[in-house]
């Protein structure tokens, strides 16, 4: 006991281990470096190369991919890379915000309810039950109609239609956590410590949850984007996304002559986003599961 | 016991803790009333399920809520703790009194380096932060036995069981309490782990005055470290007295019991050991009818039905709770 054992020379706290753990993982770092070239080049390239989404040029409309228009154009002559790469930049955005709104509310919502648990619990939870019980497109067609007058194609009212009905699950699932976490003996002992509440939840129990918080955001980003894409399907959504891309894309298909680049560049570029995300979202449960401590 | 309520460190009276559920209450601490003595290690000794975690948990007020009600007094020094307000037990809890828990793997925070888990108690009780907040903590340390300025920026998966538990043992001592309630601390230890935390904990009560409630099933440890013991059962205390005499001279079938399926190093093999048949009582909310260890009791008898034996003294200053005469249980053991 008294000869000093040697111990790491900078000790790595469990974030950092998880951290390595998770550049280990070859899909989610392929995934990772997707989603960067992707948000930097939605970012960066139209304003790079000038290249402007609503540029009609009758003369050359429903061009096939060329040197001159890598994607090709559209019915009235767009250029198609450019208003892929603008619609990513919407695509993109509403899949954080998004998430971001529905982490804020699920997460101090389910956070509250387990904590306090029983009855508190029991009335908050039942009325996650009932949001659950209403069809949630239902709901964000109802949210986004509300506000449809004043701001049609605007984005903030998609962050919060579906910021506010994806929320559910994550206070669900925090709630589950903060709930076993609360018979955890380091809380009881923070809480016989004489901490307050507020400073227990944030302290010791949230840094806790946050594994399971950023996978299950992880995983959200895609199914929001997907959303939005069928909302914007429905034009309902945000005025250029790929979902709107996808949907103008498919109006075209038809046996007799198909302009498959309308179709295919913003699926692609969708698809890719989605496994990308996906590919992090499980790397990162993986990393952050803490029966391996490596 | 009462005469002297003033000098007592923590005085317990008359505690009851019972769990409201929708379809049946369970009256886990029925009764119970017992003083610490500044520097006194009191053992609170018995099987499983009898009370014992309960009592020292409501003691702090830590009990689960809303489902566990508590009545009686809990004073610590001059101070009622029952029913004080939440703000005002804050104060008091990691700073008067003090709890170490059984498990030290998990009462650590896993993502809080071990000078934030000690700089948190010192901020919150003493307001005591930066380069005085770290001089106390390398203090403490060593006095638990962990030297080196290193094990502050560690965490905890980086320290053995044996060290988290010393952590834990730091982090309750910090404030200087006055009690320190022990729940079976050195059961999830190895043997030798074991000793150096006994030894610790002797060392530390010598050191500081401090009292000492220890909570604990295994009859050896508390042969080793307490001045007197409780013996407690179905949520009542049973058996009391100073710890050489209860352990030599059970006056209780149930203290008895519990020896007889204790083994002991001194007898070759481990001696002979006798399990005590069946399991604790279910605790409903009736009145009892008979000795609530009557069905397990090898020496039951008529008189132990009717009624609940009533907690009393006997000539040599012990407490217990049965009708079989002194002489009959002294002579058969």
């Amino acid at each position: 006991m008294t000869t000093p054992a040697r111990i790491d020379a900078a000790p790595r706290s469990p974030f950092q281990l998880a951290f390595r753990r998770l550049l280990l993982n070859r899909a989610a770092v392929a995934g990772a470096l997707v989603i960067v070239v992707m948000c930097v080049s939605c970012v960066l390239l139209p304003i790079l190369l000038q290249l402007d989404p609503n540029h009609t040029q009758p003369a050359l409309r429903n061009l096939p991919p060329s040197s001159r228009f890598p994607f090709g154009t559209d019915s009235v002559g767009r250029d198609v890379l450019a208003r892929v790469l603008v619609g990513g930049r919407a695509s993109l955005l509403v899949g954080l915000a998004s998430t971001a709104v529905s982490v804020l509310v699920g997460v101090s919502y389910g956070a509250v309810a387990g904590f306090y648990g029983g009855k508190v619990d029991d009335a908050m939870m039942r009325f996650v039950d009932f949001l659950y019980g209403l069809p949630y497109m239902f709901l964000v067609i109802l949210i986004m109609l509300m506000f449809s007058e004043t701001a049609r194609g605007e984005m903030l009212p998609v962050f919060l239609a579906l910021g506010l009905v994806q929320w559910l699950t994550m206070a669900r699932i925090v709630r589950g956590q903060v709930l076993t976490l609360r018979n955890q003996e380091f809380v009881q002992a923070a809480e016989l410590l004489g901490a307050s509440d507020l400073r227990i939840l944030v302290r010791h129990v949230l840094p806790n949850v946050v594994g399971v918080i950023v996978v299950y955001a992880t995983l959200m980003v895609p199914s929001v984007i997907i959303l939005e894409s069928f909302l914007s399907f429905l034009g309902l959504g945000v005025a250029l996304s790929w979902g709107q891309l996808v949907s103008d894309g498919v109006a075209v298909v038809n046996p007799i002559r198909s302009y498959w680049w309308l179709l295919f560049w913003p699926s692609a570029f969708l698809g890719l986003t989605l496994l990308s995300l996906n590919f992090i979202g499980d790397g990162l449960r993986d990393a952050l599961d803490p029966k391996a401590r490596t | 016991m009462s005469q002297n309520a003033a000098k007592d460190a923590l005085q317990v009276r008359d505690l009851s803790v019972s769990f409201v559920n929708r379809d049946r209450t369970v009256r886990a601490v029925e009764g119970v009333s017992f003083a610490l003595l500044p520097g006194e290690v009191v053992g609170l000794v018995g099987e499983s399920g009898c009370g014992k975690s309960v009592t020292s948990l409501s003691i702090l007020g830590l009990h689960e809520k809303p489902a566990g009600r508590v009545s009686g007094s809990i004073r610590l020094g001059e101070q009622e703790l029952l029913g004080l307000p939440n703000a005002e037990l804050r104060r008091v809890r990691g700073n008067r009194i003090s709890m170490i828990f059984q498990d030290p793997l998990t009462s650590l925070n896993p993502y809080l380096r071990v000078e934030e888990q000690l700089g948190e108690v010192l901020e919150l009780h003493l307001k005591m932060t930066g380069q005085p907040a770290r001089a106390r903590m390398l203090e403490i340390l060593k006095q638990v036995g962990i030297p080196g300025e290193e094990r502050l920026r560690a965490y905890p998966h980086q320290l053995s069981g044996g060290m988290r538990q010393r952590i834990c043992i730091a982090m309750a001592l910090l404030c200087n309490p006055e009690v320190l309630i022990a729940d079976e601390p050195t059961t999830m230890l190895d043997v030798t782990i074991q000793s150096q935390i006994l030894d610790l904990l002797r060392g530390l009560r010598r050191a500081r005055g401090m009292s000492i409630l220890f909570i604990t099933h295994d009859l050896g440890v508390v042969a080793e470290l307490c001045d007197r013991v409780i013996v407690m059962y179905a949520g009542r205390i049973v058996e009391q007295g100073p710890t050489a005499e209860l352990l030599r001279r059970p006056l209780h079938p149930y203290t008895e019991a519990l020896l007889k399926s204790t083994p002991r190093v001194e007898v070759k093999g481990g001696g002979e050991l006798h399990p005590i048949a069946g399991l604790p009582p279910r605790l409903s909310g009736e009145k009892l009818t008979e000795c609530a260890f009557a069905p397990r009791c090898t020496r039951v008898r008529e008189g132990c039905r009717g009624a609940e034996p009533a907690l009393e003294t006997t000539p040599d200053g012990r407490l217990r709770r049965c009708v079989i005469p002194i002489a009959e249980m002294l002579e058969r053991s």
